[in-house]
């Protein structure tokens, strides 16, 4: 009875039983007492009074008859032996019957009595009127009586109509609890549905979403459930990869501090041993210090990147126009890659954003830079921005070759790459700095058919946005 | 001594005649006898009374019964059928005449009236025959009669009709009725006979 239906359930049958046993209760009193007034006893007393009654008066006119007939004081109607053919059937019967004389009942309903005897020449019959009294619908009557007396004694009619009204009424309560099992299924099931998805997102499921039903509470509970879950589980993506961020910060900052003490005494040894070389081998030394120390400015740069990986830029929040900003970082860039061609497609409203805006600079130009190496000469990069869902948000897309998957999958990882230009290092610090902005970078679909980068940063506040 | 007592020792020896007599009644009471009219073989059973009990308590209400009889011949006793005959009776009561009226269901139909009940207890079997040529039995071949009958429907009448069986009515009815039998049925075995 833990379960939410099974409560409903108990409930149902709480709030019914109790009316229900009441009314069965009522009705069975009533029918009681109504049935107290019942008269089967009085119907079965009478009739049989009733029969002996009329069985008195019948045998009384019957002797009566009889006695006249002998005494020759009523006068009959005889059947003499030549005309048999033409006899009634009943004086017929009786003839062959073997009886020395009869009573029966004749006329319509029985309402005259005959007393047939035989005699030499054949049969004699003598009637009687019994005066309107019709003796076989009596009978009818009667018969009718015992028979409907019988039936009531044969009968326990309180128990027949309680049974009946129980029956009926049980009927009726299991058809209505039937809607009701199906009714609490379907109210109940969401809330397991709900309290499941809670207890495997609890358990470390961060995909688990669940399907919505109606537009009832419960719908709107596993709404607020499925935009929880994502907002969660987009912070916790944000704080691992805050927290493996800062663990690889610390790498960096650590290498970039060896390598730098290591760099500089190197860097002066070369230069000393240069300088304490005869002039025999100067030509030699010259060419193989030139080696030495490019590529020790090389360990250099890539230590200045470890650094400015390491660092935690300061925010400075302010109010800007997007769609500026983005046209200045354009305008920088287009000298750098003069062969690939720039589109826009801008919010004409300028979304405003309240951010740093070195950092979104830094984004922006890391993102565009990108864009134009992968698009290559001839090939063209789009910048869309716009607003949604209280973020200001600016696409870079590229005509590029795109991503590939294993590429997607690490994309936003530091890694250290030995390609002419760039350390590996330029999308890592571009996402680190828009989740520390309250934004975030994430790949998207490429309009131009390479890769689509996306940028949310938080828009600026309307009253600080209209006072800019 | 009293008189009373001497009186009641002398009659101590009544008593297991009236426990022997009481306990053979009913075979004395139906014993079956037979006899042949021509080509009919008819039987008789002496004590063996249908007009009685709930038949009789039926027809003194003016309510006609039916009554089914059956008259089987066996080779042995609970043995093979060698022939079976059954006829059905309509007996009805004149309730101011007090006298039994019956009719043979069937082809031809017969009627009687104005009986006695003996009378027409003995009607009824006098019209129950078997042809005796149909039996195959020489006058030495010793055979068994089972005598039944049979009185369908004697409980009481259903007042629902029967479209409303599935009715509250027909419910209420259905629920509302006690127990009884609905048929009375009684039959009585006898032999070896040997046709006459």
């Amino acid at each position: 009875m833990h379960s939410l239906r099974a409560r409903l359930i108990l409930a149902f049958i709480i709030a019914t039983l109790m009316p229900l046993g009441a009314t069965i209760w009522i009705t069975t009193s009533l029918l009681e007492r109504s049935l107290g007034y019942a008269t089967t006893e009085e119907l079965d007393r009478l009739s049989r009074t009733l029969e002996g009654t009329v069985r008195q008066f019948y045998q009384r006119e019957r002797d009566g008859l009889k006695r006249e007939a002998l005494d020759g004081r009523v006068a009959a109607t005889s059947y003499p032996v030549a005309d048999m053919n033409a006899w009634p059937e009943d004086v017929r019967a009786f003839w062959e019957s073997g009886e020395p004389e009869r009573s029966s009942l004749s006329g319509p309903g029985g309402d005259h009595l005959d007393f047939m005897r035989k005699t030499n020449a054949g049969v004699d019959v003598y009637r009687r009127d019994l005066g309107a009294i019709r003796m076989q619908e009596l009978s009818e009557e009667f018969r009718r009586t015992r028979e409907l007396v019988g039936s009531l004694e044969s009968r326990d009619l309180r128990r027949g109509f309680t049974l009946t009204l129980l029956l009926l009424v049980g009927v009726v309560w299991l058809i209505s609890l039937a809607p009701l099992l199906f009714i609490a299924h379907r109210v109940s099931s969401p809330i397991r549905q709900l309290t499941a998805g809670l207890t495997d997102f609890a358990a470390g499921e961060w995909d688990r979403r669940l399907e919505k039903g109606g537009d009832d509470e419960v719908g709107r509970a596993v709404d607020a459930f499925n935009d929880m879950a994502e907002q969660l589980r987009r912070s916790r993506e944000r704080l691992v990869y805050l927290t493996q961020m800062s663990s690889w910060q610390s790498l960096a900052r650590k290498t970039a501090h060896e390598l730098k003490n290591s760099l500089t005494p190197i860097r002066l040894t070369i230069e000393e041993m240069l300088a304490r070389q005869p002039l025999a081998d100067r030509a030699f030394m010259d060419q193989a210090v030139q080696i030495v120390v490019s590529e020790i400015e090389t360990l250099e740069r890539r230590v200045r990147a470890f650094s400015e990986f390491a660092r935690e830029p300061p925010a400075n929040p302010e109010v800007f126009d997007l769609n500026v900003l983005i046209a200045e970082r354009v305008a920088l860039l287009k000298p750098a890659h003069p062969e690939t061609a720039y589109s826009f497609r801008l919010d004409v409203r300028g979304p405003r954003v309240h951010a740093g805006t070195d950092l979104v600079k830094g984004i922006l130009t890391n993102l565009l830079e990108n864009a134009a190496e992968a698009a290559g000469p001839g090939g063209s990069v789009m910048t869309i921005s716009h607003s949604q869902g209280g973020q200001a948000v600016v696409e870079v897309h590229d005509s590029g070759p795109g991503l590939s998957d294993e590429a997607r999958r690490t994309l936003f990882e530091p890694t250290i790459t030995f390609k002419k230009r760039g350390m590996g290092l330029g999308l890592s610090i571009a996402r680190k700095n828009a989740l520390l902005l309250g934004g975030d970078i994430t790949l998207v679909e490429g309009v131009l058919g390479g890769a689509g980068f996306r940028v949310a940063l938080p828009s600026a506040p309307e009253s600080a946005a209209a006072s800019v | 001594m009293s008189a009373a007592g001497s009186r009641s020792q002398n009659r101590h020896w009544l008593l297991p005649l009236a426990l022997v007599a009481v306990a053979t009644a009913p075979l004395v009471a139906q014993a079956l006898t037979i006899r042949t009219v021509a080509d009919a073989l008819h039987v008789q059973a002496r004590g063996f009374s249908f007009i009685e009990g709930p038949v009789l308590t039926r027809l003194r209400e003016g309510r006609s019964v039916r009554i089914d009889f059956e008259m089987t011949v066996l080779s042995k006793p609970e043995g093979p059928v060698v022939k079976q005959t059954m006829q059905g009776f309509t007996l009805s009561f004149d309730l101011w005449e007090e006298r039994y009226a019956v009719s043979r269901i069937g082809s031809p139909p017969r009627s009687i009236s104005h009986l006695r009940p003996r009378d027409a207890e003995t009607w009824c079997l006098e019209n129950l025959t078997l042809p005796v040529s149909s039996l195959g039995f020489s006058r030495d071949t010793p055979f068994w009669i089972r005598l039944a009958y049979h009185v369908p429907d004697i409980g009481p009448e259903a007042s629902e009709a029967p479209g409303e069986r599935y009715t509250l009515r027909g419910l209420i009815d259905r629920l509302s009725r006690r127990r009884e039998e609905a048929d009375l049925a009684k039959s009585v075995d006898a032999g070896p006979f040997r046709l006459p």
